[in-house]
């Protein structure tokens, strides 16, 4: 049995590497206590920094820093052990971090100014998971950081070596929607909020520049005027949400090619999207009840990127505006391979049927609290809100008709809303985790949500009974 | 559905994490009742209602790990990992192996009092991890950690 190998050490001068940007992190964890010190001072005629408090403020900023770096350089060990990296560190909780070179994303060597100067680089390593770095290692040498970048990029490659790629000739335009799709999707949108938005600040900046002239001007604008600048005004938003589909999607394309799809557009600013489809997460199709009318639905597209710049991990997005819903199913099926059913036509699986106690009840509940809030405040008229609890019962009602949820051999798909219905599919092949959650009043109706967890991303199934929500999820794990 | 519990004393463990956050939490909550009661009503009454909700929560405090305990389980099939957990709000996670990106052990100052750790989980789908479970002496907690690392068919990212 071959022995285990050593732990490696940071470099000694990480200690002094680090302390700047260790001493910035307690400034920034404690700054307003530092803040509180310094009005204090200042508000002193004695001047800023006396006393012993703010001695022993400063001794422990002090102590906090230089300890921090210290336990920092003594706990912090590394090593390559049975093909895998393993950090660990700790003083009072000992951590080991075990990070699968398949897994890395992205080995980064980074030197600051403190590196430069003490001829020493940081190595930062990267997985899909979490939203920071998962393994830094702050101060090594320039060989030592080399050497490891080196080991972990040829044993990410061997664990990736086995992976197919697919590498299609080049492919054809697959979506083109041109001015007049592009207005329907515009008109279809119903960006309405902007417009009220706009008009609450402008009311409000002329009730604060000039109250007579702006109280004088409103009582002309009661009665058939007021309903005339209303329609204007959304007539307005209307206009500017047409034209912001129309700028930021200008020339649209969708085409396939060398395994990507790749998604064109924009007046202003040009954009070029490239999705691999080997890493397509979720497609998401939307047919709000306006647009099943007029045969057309949106598609949107998610894969998960590699690190953003404030470190974290963040999908990325196509949105396909117009696609005519008979084409919903081919596109649908082009980015996800695995789909085995056209679920516009397969029969999807309903919801329980105390899912609708819950939907009912969750509706009229928000009205009649709304209600009750403006009842008390403004007005006792405003109580006839709660008569809006039938037609949202409604609504509820229309809405847990047409949920639905499948889980096939290959993919994992639900269905939502009457009013835009949004379907979801999501490849078995990229599910990341599952879990079925039940709070006190789903257990009373004996139902689980399940939420599917993908990269970036996480779908929720419309609910179900707690047995099938665990026997779904035993099978997907 | 034949899960592996914790390790006995982790109820030991949760009891006195409990204690530690009733003495954190549970003070300040009883000066904030009493005095926000007092201004609309006598002090006395004030105190009293205070006192109500403090004996609550530590009666609570000390009933809730006992069930805390006995639900959580967990069990590493050949291709996943199960974690069922939850009083309140119950839940029950499965994480199939191959999508598993890191794992980390935790050793807290209690759980080291105990001789215990805490395994974390972690997969690509970026929203902390996946899957926690705590209470395992030290030795499971390593055997599961050996064990969930192990190289996937594919990356599935």
């Amino acid at each position: 049995m071959p022995s285990e190998p050593d732990w490696n050490l940071l470099h000694p001068a990480s200690i002094a590497v680090n302390l700047l940007p260790r001493a910035w992190r307690v400034v920034r964890g404690f700054w307003p206590l530092l803040l509180a010190l310094l009005w204090r001072g200042s508000s002193d005629d004695t001047g800023v920094w006396i006393g012993a408090f703010d001695v022993g403020i400063l001794l422990l900023f002090f102590s906090l820093t230089v300890g921090g770096t210290l336990v920092h350089w003594l706990t912090l060990r590394y090593r390559i052990h049975r093909g895998k990296l393993e950090i660990r560190s700790g003083l009072f909780t000992r951590q080991i971090r075990t990070i699968d070179p398949g897994r890395i994303q992205n080995v980064e060597l980074v030197r600051t100014i403190p590196h430069r100067l003490s001829g020493l680089v940081e190595v930062r390593i990267e997985t899909a998971s979490g939203t920071e770095v998962e393994g830094l290692l702050s101060a090594l040498t320039v060989q030592e950081a080399e050497g490891l970048q080196e080991q972990l990029v040829h044993l990410r490659d061997q664990a990736r070596a086995q992976q197919t790629e697919a590498d299609d000739p080049a492919g054809s335009v697959l979506v083109a929607n041109g001015p007049w799709e592009l207005f329907r999707y515009g008109a279809t949108a119903g960006r309405f909020g902007a417009a009220a938005v706009v008009l609450g600040l402008v009311v409000e900046a002329l009730t604060w520049a000039s109250p007579e002239t702006f109280a004088n001007t409103a009582t002309r604008f009661f009665g058939l005027q007021g309903v005339a600048l209303g329609i204007a005004v959304l007539a307005g938003a209307w206009l500017f949400g047409v034209g912001a589909v129309m700028v930021r999607h200008w020339n649209f394309s969708l085409s396939e090619r060398r395994g990507a799809l790749i998604v064109e557009g924009g007046l202003t600013t040009r954009r070029r999207l490239e999705l691999p489809l080997q890493k397509v997460q979720i497609v998401l199709t939307s047919e709000t009840l306006l647009r099943r009318w007029l045969g057309f639905g949106s598609l949107r597209v998610e894969t998960a990127a590699t690190r953003s710049d404030q470190g974290g991990t963040e999908r990325r997005a196509a949105l396909v505006p117009v696609v005519d819903r008979e084409e919903l199913p081919r596109l649908a099926r082009l980015a996800v391979p695995d789909l085995d059913v056209d679920p516009w036509r397969v029969p999807l699986r309903p919801p329980h049927r105390r899912a609708l106690i819950r939907g009912i009840a969750r509706r009229v509940l928000q009205v009649l609290a709304l209600a009750g809030l403006l009842g008390a405040l403004v007005s006792p008229w405003v109580l006839l809100l709660a008569l809006a609890t039938i037609p949202l019962s409604f609504a509820a009602w229309l809405d847990w008709r047409h949920q639905g949820w499948l889980v096939t051999d290959k993919a994992v798909i639900g269905r939502r809303g009457f009013f835009d219905r949004r379907l979801v599919v999501v490849s078995r092949r990229r599910l990341q985790s599952v879990t079925a959650t039940q709070g006190p009043l789903l257990r009373r109706l004996g139902l689980a949500e399940v939420r599917v967890r993908v990269a970036g991303n996480s779908v929720r199934l419309p609910l179900i009974a707690w047995d099938e929500a665990q026997r779904i999820v035993r099978e997907l794990g | 559905m034949d899960l592996i519990p914790l390790a006995p004393r982790a109820r030991w463990l949760f009891h006195l994490q409990a204690l530690f956050q009733l003495a954190l939490v549970g003070p300040p909550v009883v000066i904030g009742i009493v005095v926000g009661l007092s201004f609309v009503t006598d002090f006395i009454w004030a105190v009293g209602a205070a006192l109500a909700v403090g004996l609550l929560g530590t009666l609570f405090s000390l009933w809730l790990p006992t069930l805390a305990f006995a639900a959580w389980g967990y069990r590493l099939g050949e291709d996943d990992l199960l974690i069922q957990q939850g009083v309140i709000l119950r839940r029950l996670t499965a994480i199939p192996a191959s999508r598993i990106q890191h794992v980390d052990t935790y050793q807290g100052p209690l759980d080291r009092i105990f001789g215990l750790a805490r395994v974390h989980v972690y997969t690509a789908s970026g929203s902390g991890a996946d899957g926690v479970i705590p209470g395992l002496l030290l030795a499971e907690a390593t055997r599961l950690r050996d064990r969930l690392i192990r190289v996937g068919e594919d990356d599935a990212v």
